[in-house]
């Protein structure tokens, strides 16, 4: 009987088991959001090297008909052209000359991740692989874009390469991986190998010629094995360098001179804080601004201070006496930036709170008028500076040199080549076409003669010319809709220097007479608030020092295997996340917030040994070995 | 109620109402800041100056959040989202609860399906092989891939089962001496004692849907498919400034914190339209005849 | 129970005759679980085979099949860490505490609540402590560290009293404490609504008769209204339980730094940042099955426990 028991009840769940899966089969069917297109079914692969008579450039004599200029392309497949060629007040955005054999006789279609964040929108009827960006594409050079899929933010985004992993499922191009993934990715075989086409193909004035100055680092992250492996996302150079901001009005006030040394900050810092001269309560002004990022970040940090004094940074490898490569966290001089910083700490020049506080919100005591110095990178002019101008409106910043110290003046340096790379999927058959599109857009955006980098976009499109000035249609932007490594949500290019090369061609448009200025140039130097200017001024400023003042982290390469085993990312700021960068950051804050004693430092640098920090030591100097 | 007159119950009816303000005032502070915030313009928000009532009226931080054509669509996704995956939630989690309830005599393997749901419960295979079955069954860019991963609320399934137990026996045996079947006992007699319970599981089904946003970013594909919460995450991306090229234009948008409250306001704003409606069964009393036992 | 009834239908019945009556009668009971069973097969059993990640160096490029095995290696690197025993101490006494903190404050709150007798109120007050249940950790943190900065309300206050508020979230020894108030504040809502339900579950004329026998509120209070939600507080005490490992990663997240890690670093922050940040789901993976274990357990424990001396079933 127990057996009856059994196999009817298993007869009944067997069946509904059918029936639910039939059932649920047919309610997937029964969606409301249309499913997307399986991707990456591309056509079968033609070799890009067709030249067909037709397409290339040979100037041969009658017979040949004369290859379309980009500007007939574009005419002839009923595009707009980019600025306001038409404007009486207009300009024009030019082209160089297109690829060799481009546009392409039969197209090629490339599937590429993309970020969409609130900054990217398009125009009515467009979409992420819809617009003019990938319309100009298809005209140009005969690359049709698809977007496999989108993503937010890092976290989501590094999220959604993993699964693509594990369904191997990769786009063709994966856009901005992060270093972590990356290496997975490596190690299990799932990138195309470009060496050889990036050797042929990539551009040697606008690529190879731009990255000579910085020998191997541009492949620190995206070799592998030797072989280089995908394309650098490269930031803007000055990007993350620090300039000390500080209160001009509030230092007139006081009758003092913008600090020059360590020990004149203190000064000036001590005399902000006593004069009381913040927006906030009494009591709450204070003489800088400080988060919870010590080593380095990207607002209101102490990397100047630190640097100045030790000569290094925690996480930082640099050559020692005997020509090897040693962390800075646990160098000795680091003991003295913590003692000056502790005293500062101590005096309430500091924010109490300061372990607390986010990155982000290191900004609010600029903008809430708290604090009167900071060491933050140059776009600052257009956040914090810029708010803080808006509560107050007697507020006056200005950009300085960061003080010396001991060390002379040393901060953090940002290698542009970051541990973000634009890895291919393994098996994509058009690295050619996609290296001469980079080509291209290197060559097109990145030299200031034609217009195009940071350009307003598309008359009518993204911009109107109302009286003599740009006025943007909400948030559309042109450049934001770029596929590929130049241009696109991330801002990336080629030539890390491309940021200063433009400033200084527009700041070249002093000279022309304003009656002769058009709608670009005119809103250019329309600067009510004169954050621009300040703007302008603090990026030359970090652009003249950089050089000079910048800690190189001299370890280019993927974690070594103890670096991966203790935990780390590839991220600038040395691992903090990792058990030795976390071991770090607990010492040193205690140190400067008085809760551990200054010798809590050795014992510390003991621990640091024992935990695999001698392992990585040896690791990467075994790497230095052969960088030599 | 029972009416008492000395002068304990009456200090204590006071001190009870003080503190339940006292309390609910704590409760309401921060979202009185929040919507004082969304109502402020950026500099002052910025600064940390606004507190409980907004700095620079302006309105077109919620403008910015609603106006945006794919605010609307995300919208009626996540409605629709949370309507039909409440639907199914308490479906699973009545028609699970009842039989579990029972004893396990009357019911013979409970404990076999007692723990498969509990061993489920603890246990799941992670993030990845989830994805993978998803995706095998063709659900990515469907409302589905929202909906039935997390249809079997096993944590509520279990107090649902509390609560069927707790009901009177007496009333199920009247019922089944009258010759009732299980299904007419669920319906007609359980389901209505248990509308409290049904109430609460109903709305922390339904605020779970509506607060969602990770298996929105990672089961659609293109952000004209995402619920509500996973676009208005693209409106305040995370903030690290360090990595994004810096145009002067998008540090506004991203860091702005009056938009970033409007946002949260106006996630918030269903929900609370929809509590006060469920409110009414939490608060009242069993209002069917009972049986005498 | 077994009535002299029902003996002497077992006697007149053959086996196979009462197997059929029991399925006719019961068949339902199965029936019901079907669809809830065949959904936990498909998106939880299914995908199980995922646990074996804790026991791989997972790569997901390489997949199941073909990243390496290591066996215990990751667990054995879990314990061996140093901070081992101070991540589990943590994430034991913040899970503890939370859940007793939030079920003793819901459970008054919910007892209070009852005794209002003006509806408005109470469907006001009630609605009012459900609001920040709804806002998640990011917004709450963020708020909460505003409001403890020394130019912040709470910050103001607490300095004008002579305590310096940087303390409750940068200073080891008193982070706990914030962690569990501020947990309660959002969360206990919720929890008193639960056990409002719960108290609505008691018979009202069990209250009357009380009344009529002379017993005042107190002594209601004992004895019809406590052990009337006790199976409550029992199930919620259990499967919290369960999840005694969960210390609230996200709350956690959200309001810790480098300067109170000593107290409030739990497992699942140290496995974000040391795993899933430097892409080493294998250690996540392993935390996991170590907390979901644990959980497991635990419950089972608390259920025997609950029979043998409560003689009480809790599932």
């Amino acid at each position: 009987m127990k057996d009856a028991k059994i196999t009817r009840r298993d007869f009944i769940r067997i069946s509904s088991l059918v029936a639910g899966s039939a059932a649920l089969a047919a309610c997937s069917k029964a969606t409301t959001v249309a499913p997307t297109a399986v991707p990456a079914t591309e056509k079968p692969p033609e070799p890009t090297k067709m030249a067909a008579p037709t397409a290339t450039q040979v100037v041969a004599p009658t017979a040949v008909p004369k290859p379309l200029t980009a500007e007939e392309l574009l005419t002839q497949a009923g595009l707009p052209l980019p600025g306001a060629p038409n404007n009486p007040k207009g300009w024009k955005i030019t082209f160089p000359a297109l690829p060799e054999g481009m546009p392409l006789a039969t197209p090629v279609t490339i599937s590429s991740s993309r970020r969409v964040d609130s900054t990217v929108a398009f125009a009515a009827g467009d979409g992420v692989d819809n617009n003019h960006f990938t319309r100009y594409m298809k005209a140009l050079l005969g690359i049709q874009w698809k977007a496999a899929w989108t993503w937010i933010a890092a976290d989501d985004g590094d999220q959604k390469y993993n699964l693509a992993m594990a369904a191997n499922d990769l786009p063709e191009l994966c856009e901005n991986v992060g270093g972590t993934i990356l290496v997975k990715m490596y190690e299990a075989d799932m990138v195309e190998d470009i060496t050889d086409v990036f050797e042929n193909t990539a551009s040697q004035k606008w690529v190879k010629d731009k990255w000579a100055p910085y020998g191997n680092l541009p492949w620190a992250y995206a070799s592998y094995k030797g072989r280089k492996m995908g394309w650098p996302y490269v930031e803007r150079l000055i990007q993350n360098d620090k300039v000390m901001w500080i209160r001009q009005d509030w230092l007139d006030k006081l009758n003092l001179k913008a600090p020059t040394t360590l020990d004149e900050l203190y000064t000036v810092a001590s005399a902000f804080k006593k004069g009381e001269l913040g927006q906030g309560a009494p009591g709450t002004t204070l003489g800088i601004a400080a988060q919870q990022d010590l080593g380095y970040s990207w607002y209101g940090s102490f990397d100047p201070i630190i640097g100045s004094i030790a000569g290094t940074l925690p996480g930082y490898w640099t050559e020692d006496e005997n020509g090897n490569l040693a962390t800075g966290s646990i160098n000795p001089k680091m003991k003295d930036a913590l003692t000056f910083l502790a005293k500062w700490y101590k005096e309430g020049l500091i924010p109490a709170d300061f372990p607390t506080r986010p990155t982000a919100e290191a900004e609010k005591l600029i903008a809430g008028n708290q604090a009167g110095i900071h060491f933050t990178p140059s776009w600052d002019s257009g956040w914090g500076c810029a708010e803080s101008k808006k509560n107050d409106p007697t507020a006056v910043w200005k950009p300085y040199d960061i003080p010396s110290g001991p060390a002379g003046k040393k901060k953090h340096w940002s290698n542009p080549f970051v541990g973000v790379v634009n890895p291919m999927r393994k098996g994509f058959q058009n690295a050619e076409a996609f290296i001469k599109q980079t080509n291209f857009m290197a060559e097109w955006g990145e030299n200031p003669e034609y217009r195009c980098f940071n350009n307003p976009g598309i008359e009518g499109v993204t911009f109107e010319i109302v009286n003599d000035r740009i006025s943007y249609i909400s948030n559309l932007s042109f450049m934001k809709w770029a596929f590929g490594p130049v241009m696109g949500t991330g801002g990336g290019g080629v030539d890390p220097q491309r940021d200063l090369t433009n400033l200084k061609f527009r700041e070249g448009w002093a000279s022309v007479p304003e009656d002769q200025r058009d709608a670009e140039q005119l809103t250019y130097f329309d600067d009510p608030t004169g954050m621009a200017k300040l703007g302008v001024e603090a990026s030359l400023l970090a652009g003249d020092v950089s050089e000079a003042e910048g800690i190189k982290n001299m370890y280019n390469s993927l974690p070594t295997a103890t670096m991966v085993e203790m935990g780390t990312d590839l991220g600038t700021s040395g691992g903090t996340n990792s058990n030795l960068g976390t071991l770090a950051t607990e010492t040193y804050m205690g140190i400067i917030t008085g809760q551990k004693p200054l010798g809590a430092f050795d014992e510390f640098v003991t621990n640091w040994k024992a935990l695999g920090g001698d392992k990585i030591t040896t690791e990467v100097n075994e790497w230095w070995a052969t960088q030599k | 109620m029972i009416e008492e007159k000395n002068w304990f119950s009456r200090f204590f009816d006071v001190f009870n109402y003080v503190v339940l303000v006292l309390i609910a005032c704590l409760c309401i502070l921060p979202l009185i800041h929040i919507i004082a915030v969304s109502f402020s313009s950026t500099a002052p928000s910025m600064g940390g100056f606004v507190t409980f009532w907004p700095i620079g009226f302006t309105m077109e931080n919620y403008t910015r959040v609603i106006g945006a054509a794919a605010f609307h669509q995300s919208f009626l996704i996540s409605l629709e989202r949370t309507i039909l995956g409440t639907a199914i939630n308490l479906s699973l989690i009545v028609l699970v609860a009842y039989p579990l309830s029972k004893s396990s005599q009357e019911f013979k393997g409970r404990t076999i399906f007692l723990w498969i749901f509990l061993f489920a419960m603890m246990f799941n295979g992670g993030l990845i092989p989830t994805f993978l079955v998803v995706r095998k069954l063709g659900l990515i860019d469907s409302i589905w891939s929202l909906i039935l991963p997390g249809a079997v609320q096993i944590w509520s399934i279990f107090l649902m089962m509390n609560f069927f137990r707790d009901l009177p026996k007496e009333i199920e045996e009247a019922a089944l001496m009258d010759g009732a079947s299980h299904w007419q006992i669920l319906f007609y007699i359980f389901l209505p004692l248990s509308l409290p319970a049904l109430a609460t599981l109903a709305l922390f089904a339904a605020v779970g849907h509506w607060n969602a946003w990770f298996d929105g970013a990672i089961y659609m594909t293109k952000a004209a498919n995402y619920p509500l919460q996973t676009f208005l995450r693209t409106i305040v991306v995370q903030l690290d400034l360090s990595r994004l090229g810096v145009d002067p234009r998008d540090l506004a948008q991203l860091s702005n914190r009056s938009v970033k409250a409007s946002q949260i306001i106006v996630t918030i704003i269903p929900i609370l339209l929809v509590y006060p409606f469920l409110q009414r069964y939490f608060i009242s009393g069993i209002r069917l005849g009972s049986v005498k036992g | 129970m077994t009535t002299p009834a029902d003996i002497t239908h077992r006697i007149h019945t053959s086996s196979r005759q009462r197997v059929l009556g029991y399925l006719a009668r019961s068949w339902p009971l199965y029936f019901m679980l079907i669809p809830g069973i065949i959904l936990l097969l498909i998106f939880n059993y299914y995908p199980m085979y995922g646990i074996r990640i804790a026991f791989q160096d997972y790569n997901p490029g390489l997949g199941f099949e073909r990243s390496p095995w290591v066996g215990l290696k990751n667990f054995r690197f879990l314990m061996l860490l140093p901070q081992f025993k101070e991540l589990l101490r943590n994430t034991l006494v913040l899970a503890v505490s939370k859940i007793v903190v939030l079920q003793f404050t819901a459970i008054i709150l919910a007892l209070l609540l009852n005794e209002i007798r003006v509806r408005v109120f109470k469907r006001i007050v009630n609605q009012i402590l459900y609001l920040p249940y709804f806002l998640s950790w990011v917004v709450l943190a963020g708020i909460l560290l505003d409001m403890m900065s020394s130019n912040g309300l709470i910050g103001r206050f607490l300095n004008s009293l002579g305590i310096p508020s940087f303390i409750f979230l940068g200073n080891a020894k008193f982070f706990p404490y914030t962690i569990v108030v501020s947990h309660v504040w959002k969360d206990v809502g919720f929890s008193t609504i639960i056990y409002l339900a719960a108290l609505t579950g008691i018979d009202p004329t069990l209250y009357e008769a009380a009344a009529v026998d002379g017993a005042d509120r107190l002594q209601r209070l004992r004895h019809i209204t406590l052990p009337g939600i006790a199976p409550t507080i029992v199930l919620i005490g259990c499967l919290g339980l369960g999840g005694i490992l969960d210390a609230g990663f996200d709350q956690v997240l959200n309001l810790y730094n480098p300067a109170v890690y000593a107290t409030g670093d739990i497992l699942d922050t140290y496995v974000y940042r040391a795993g899933l940040i430097s892409a080493r789901y294998s250690l996540a993976a392993a935390v996991g099955l170590f907390k979901s274990g644990i959980g497991f357990i635990l419950i089972n424990v608390a259920y025997w426990m609950a029979s043998k001396f409560a003689s009480y079933r809790v599932f």
